[in-house]
């Protein structure tokens, strides 16, 4: 999985499937046991010290739920500050100004505390303290998710507003594929802890290949006669403590055949930059 | 904040508490101003005296003004509370906070220690200190200390190991917190508020625990007037005087009761579903 600058990569998959995984990996707030993570050519696994910390402000992530992830016990004010004083980096009365005026929140705001704001308001600071420290990388971790509809396309819309001034890189974290195909550039498709597709958004949209990013598709609610027909996956998704063997997917695929229960399909590039790995479409094609 | 306050008015029992705790504090502060006779002064002429005009609670053996003993009893009984209750809140916050935020060994080590304290009756191991320091009660204040942060520790640790968890200390970090202005900015002032409600309920706990073991001669020495010690040195005269152990008696059950209701008061305003769930 790769993700230029400017660019944005989408992760989508159902609830557990480990989207949130990756991207906290990616800020090391868990450790992964396996793997290596590189950051500007840097394996920041293996990264100590002062060279981490400079990398670190270069990544950010913006939470899911906004109501949680800012502190109760703090305003604004403090809240929009901690990514400069934590990392003791001058700020002034006109950094506060900009960045508020980046997120379009009124600097009115500033002394309130977190449950005195609306979910719109309190998202916008969690994305007024990621971009704080103009970073390159932002992990968003379903920034929308825990918003209403037309509160939801005003942030994302603002995320797309900050990525056109600042050139950031996103790994948009979702599993509304409606907004998938707004945001993303590119689309990594995940099932069970194993990315199982990954291309261009019109590669993914129009021509997907493995059968689980097929079945996600036809999930999709669409208007009018457009509507594809469903496909529904029959049986729960297995437990993370025994994974199936061959390929994970292999017990709810519809397409199943011998092969996909005893070995794990390799990854295969069907076009220029879309990758599947299902054993359907290593035979076809 | 502010609907807590309002719920705390409405609740009698409580407001009972926090109206008499006010009242004993300014007691307690204004001792010298407002107690009629100097509570050391020893006048055999009036000795065992009853209730009077003069001395509205009577004297003592050695016929000292009972009602300015009983004021300057409730100014030792406050401080020594307030002093044992705030010592062993930090001592238990720093110990809380170290093990819940830190976890592994450092947990371990911290709660094996507190295993132990816990294991022995505190009331022994208070003793067991009181005795070796001697009785003084600046000893005793200590010994107290020494037991009371064990379950302020335990508290605060698990009330630190849930807000640890939560996002906005995962966001914190991700900015580039260190572990230090997490436990300081986030981690301590979420974790410490249910723990300083429980402290103030605890505060007559302590003052039941502090006269109790100056009535037991382990505390305050006869000539401090302190309401565990005056309630000792009236005993022989149960018959002849009851006066001399039914008023330090009645103002320890007063304190107590009063910190008690407040107490109860405020953990029903702090966390209404208990209390809705008891209404059910």
């Amino acid at each position: 999985m790769r993700l230029d600058k400017g660019e944005t990569l989408a992760i989508v998959g159902e609830s557990g499937c480990g989207k949130t995984v990756v991207g906290w990996s990616i800020l090391r707030l868990i450790e992964p046991t396996s793997g290596e993570i590189l950051f500007k050519g840097l394996n920041i696994m293996n990264l100590r010290g002062k060279r981490y910390g400079e990398l670190k402000r270069k990544m950010q992530i913006i939470f899911q739920n906004a109501d949680s992830s800012l502190d109760p016990r703090m305003s604004v004010r403090n809240l929009i500050t901690e990514p400069f004083r934590a990392n003791r980096i001058f700020f002034n009365g006109d950094t506060i100004r900009e960045l508020m005026e980046k997120v379009d929140l009124n600097e009115e705001l500033l002394e309130r505390y977190p449950h005195e704001l609306s979910g719109g308001q309190r998202q916008r600071i969690g994305v007024a303290r990621a971009i704080a420290l103009k970073p390159e990388l932002i992990v968003a971790d379903e920034p929308a998710s825990s918003l209403d509809f037309s509160v939801q396309a005003q942030i994302l819309y603002l995320l797309k507003k900050i990525q056109r001034d600042y050139g950031v890189s996103y790994l948009f974290i979702s599993h509304n594929l409606n907004i998938v195909r707004m945001m993303a550039d590119r689309i990594a498709v995940m099932n069970m802890g194993k990315i199982v597709e990954m291309g261009r958004t019109e590669d993914i949209f129009e021509r997907s290949a493995h059968p689980y990013t097929q079945a996600l598709l036809s999930a999709i609610p669409a208007i009018g006669s457009d509507r594809r027909k469903r496909i529904i996956l029959k049986g729960e998704m297995p437990s993370q403590s025994e994974i199936p063997k061959g390929c994970r997917f292999h017990t709810r695929c519809p397409l199943k055949k011998r092969i996909c229960e005893t070995t794990i399909p390799t990854t295969t590039e069907i076009s220029s930059g879309h990758c599947v790995s299902c054993h359907l479409v290593c035979d076809t094609g | 904040m502010f609907k807590s306050a309002r719920s705390i008015l409405d609740d009698k029992l409580a407001l009972i508490g926090l109206s008499t705790i006010i009242i004993l504090l300014v007691i307690a502060i204004c001792a010298p101003s407002v107690s009629p006779y100097d509570p050391m002064k020893i006048n055999l002429q009036e000795r065992l005296s009853p209730p009077s005009l003069e001395h509205p609670m009577g004297t003592d053996d050695l016929g000292r003004d009972y009602l300015s003993r009983i004021i300057y009893g409730t100014r030792i009984s406050m401080t020594a509370a307030a002093l044992i209750t705030m010592i062993s809140l930090i001592i238990g916050l720093i110990v809380g906070t170290a093990s819940g935020y830190f976890g592994g060994i450092v947990d371990e080590t911290l709660m094996r220690i507190v295993d132990i304290m816990l294991a022995f009756p505190s009331l022994i191991i208070t003793i067991a200190i009181a005795g070796i320091l001697g009785p003084t009660f600046e000893n005793l204040i200590i010994a107290m200390t020494v037991t009371g942060w064990v379950g302020y520790s335990r508290l605060i640790r698990s009330s630190v190991l849930l807000v640890k968890e939560q996002d906005f200390v995962v966001s914190s970090k991700a900015i580039g917190c260190s572990d230090l202005r997490v436990v300081f900015d986030h981690i301590v002032p979420n974790a410490i508020a249910p723990i300083v409600v429980l402290a103030t309920l605890d505060m007559g706990n302590v003052i039941l625990g502090l006269c109790g073991m100056s009535f037991l001669g382990l505390g305050a020495q006869p000539p401090t007037p302190e309401w565990g010690s005056m309630l000792e040195a009236g005993k022989p005269f149960m018959e002849s005087m009851p006066t001399l152990m039914i008023f330090p008696g009645l103002m320890i059950m007063i304190t107590v009761m009063a910190f008690n209701f407040l107490g109860d008061g405020l953990r029903d305003a702090l966390d209404p579903r208990i209390k809705a769930k008891v209404e059910i």
